[in-house]
């Protein structure tokens, strides 16, 4: 299993990075996910969009190995994700939850230096190298002058970022983001949606799930839409937000329109 | 707090090593029958004076000794209870646990006469009951171990209300209560030092630490959520088994020798966290030195207090810990609590 190419996180080298077919997960006996079918590519911006309750917070704790499928098949760089060890599954998948929990006074840097576990022998203290990563990685994030800042004393934003410092320290291949956005102020938004596009440059993955299908879309490369436990379509968004699949998905009647300032969904007045 | 170095945890455990070794030879050195110089003549079996040997050899040391061995236990269960928990408030003795042991250690001593077991299985059936009251915390707090500090209290003060009662229950059936003797293990004391239960301290500490000290770095990212560990590679379920029997082991053995010594596993920690900050590669070695200073010196304390009769020692540490409880928790809640897990 530890043989050369598992390690590298590589798997099969022309296999996508990820490969849901007909995952049914089912949470506290209620279907949640009922037969997802969903690729990702390498160097992929996917975004998860539907309503409440959809099923978009169980499919990405599912693509991250925390909940295991009843039926269908998972797949992580062309191998089986449930057979993989936990440590594995580590290095090549990161995972930010929605909500940041936090109990004792970590700095910043302490946090995003966590991003490493994975990467450290068990008794190992973290290399200079694993320091300076984690130091980039919130670099990254525009919070370097917080590092030394205990994380109950920051703002929630800021503990959103430091959380995905986390995330990028761990240098997985594919990022899994749930409503990142939700306490970021407009600036750092903004910068969020470059720092994407910069992962995508470097051949990292994101699947993203987001209620902010407006700005959000000019740095995605594919949309899909999750109704009901299944993936209603998915592909270039202005193939998937048309009238017809958006009133199925959120039961509203919204268009999507191409302003000056980029791609925005019209709701109706 | 910069991020832990090799350097720095050497430097702190040198420093926590220094403390306990003074609060050791004070230990040693002070209390009452023995000046602190003929306490040093008989050390050194120097002393011409037969009784002062004995003394020293056979009271003061043994005693001493289970203090530390008590206050490390004490000092790392709570540690590890609120690295599980996410909650700077969780203590065995608060959560119910120790009270747990405390029933089962009092279950054998009724029952045991009958099942022909002597008091040298204490330990055994401490380390039972705090297994199975932590047992049931954990199914109260669900899997995803989200419960609100204040129900988690709660319980604790259900399970310490009902561990009291039926220990008290059974031990009014069996003649336990005559000669105060249960009275002093409600309360936490170290008076008496027998030679068959101090060994098993002394086993099942060093089989806890042994459990938990490879699991530090683990009770790092645990602390940020069942998910966020297993996310990022932490096979959370093995280590939470571990933590069990590793803290059941602790606190079983502990209250076994000395009762209800309440509040060290919370005191100890935090002021360890303050100073060293929250890394557990550094505050689990920390704690077992630092409470084993911590109960020496409180022991100490009780042993040389000008008292009429000796004070139990679970009344001094109940005495300081009462009110630093109340500084935690309102400082706690003035906090950010959205920060919080809960």
């Amino acid at each position: 299993m530890v043989s050369g190419a598992v390690r590298s996180a590589d798997g099969a080298p022309g296999a996508p990075l990820l490969a849901m077919r007909g995952v049914q997960v089912t949470l506290r006996s209620a279907p949640i996910l009922r037969g997802v079918n969903l690729q990702l590519a390498r160097g992929e911006v996917l975004l998860l969009a539907g309503r409440n309750g959809a099923g978009k917070t169980t499919l990405l704790r599912t693509a991250a190995g925390l909940l295991a499928p009843e039926a269908g098949e998972l797949r992580l760089c062309g191998e089986s994700l449930p057979s993989l060890p936990r440590r594995e599954i580590a290095r090549r998948v990161a995972y930010v939850p929605q909500q940041a929990a936090f109990a004792f006074p970590w700095s910043l840097l302490e946090v995003a230096l966590m991003g490493r576990t994975p990467h450290l022998g068990r008794f190992g203290f973290e290399t200079p190298r694993d320091l300076a990563l984690a130091r980039e990685s919130l670099a990254r994030l525009g919070i370097a002058d917080l590092a030394g800042r205990s994380i109950l004393e920051v703002s929630g934003g800021e503990r959103q970022l430091a959380a995905i410092a986390r995330a990028l320290a761990q240098q997985a291949p594919l990022l899994l983001l749930d409503e990142p956005g939700a306490h970021l102020d407009l600036a750092h938004r903004h910068a969020l949606h470059q720092l994407l596009r910069q992962l995508t440059a470097e051949g990292r993955s994101v699947l993203w799930v987001t209620h902010d299908l407006g700005p959000a879309l000019s740095c995605a490369d594919r949309v899909a839409l999750l109704a009901e436990g299944r993936v209603l379509a998915a592909g270039a968004p202005a193939e998937v937000l048309r009238p017809d699949l958006l009133r199925a998905a959120f039961g509203v009647d919204a268009r999507l329109i191409h302003s000056e300032a980029g791609p925005l969904l019209q709701l109706p007045r | 707090m910069t991020p832990l170095t090799p350097g720095r945890l050497a430097r702190s455990t040198a420093w926590l090593l220094a403390l306990l070794v003074l609060a050791l030879g004070a230990g040693v050195l002070l209390g009452p029958a023995l000046s602190p110089a003929e306490a040093w003549d008989a050390l050194r079996l120097a002393s011409p004076d037969a009784a002062a040997l004995d003394i020293l050899w056979r009271v003061r040391l043994p005693r001493v000794g289970l203090a530390a061995l008590v206050g490390a236990s004490l000092a790392v269960a709570g540690a590890l209870f609120q690295a599980l928990l996410r909650n700077p408030l969780a203590d065995p003795f608060i959560l119910g646990v120790s009270g747990g042991a405390a029933l089962g250690g009092v279950a054998l001593l009724v029952l045991g006469p009958a099942l022909g077991v002597g008091a040298g299985a204490v330990p055994p059936a401490s380390f039972a009951g705090a297994g199975l009251a932590l047992l049931a915390l954990l199914a109260i707090a669900g899997p995803q171990g989200r419960l609100s500090p204040a129900a988690l209290l709660l319980t604790g003060v259900v399970l310490n209300a009902f561990a009291s009662a039926a220990i008290v229950f059974c031990a009014s059936f069996s003649g336990l209560v005559e000669g105060g003797r249960i009275f002093l293990w409600l309360i936490g004391s170290i008076t008496e030092v027998r030679a068959d239960v101090a060994i098993w301290v002394a086993v099942f500490l060093a089989l806890g630490l042994a459990c938990a000290l490879p699991l530090a770095r683990a009770l790092n990212l645990l602390a940020l959520g069942e998910e966020s560990a297993a996310a990022l590679g932490i096979e959370t379920r093995r280590i939470k088994l571990l933590l069990l029997v590793s803290t059941s082991l602790m606190v079983g053995a502990s209250v076994a020798v000395a009762g209800l010594v309440g509040f060290v596993g919370l005191i100890v920690p935090h002021l360890l966290r303050l100073l060293l900050g929250p890394d557990h590669r550094q505050l689990l070695p920390a704690a077992a030195l630092g409470g084993a200073a911590f109960l020496v010196i409180c022991d100490t304390a009780v042993r040389t207090l000008p008292a009429g009769r000796e004070l139990p020692v679970g009344a001094l540490t109940a005495l300081a810990g009462g009110p630093f409880f109340l500084w935690l928790l309102r400082r706690s809640a003035r906090r950010n609590w959205s920060a919080l897990p809960w």
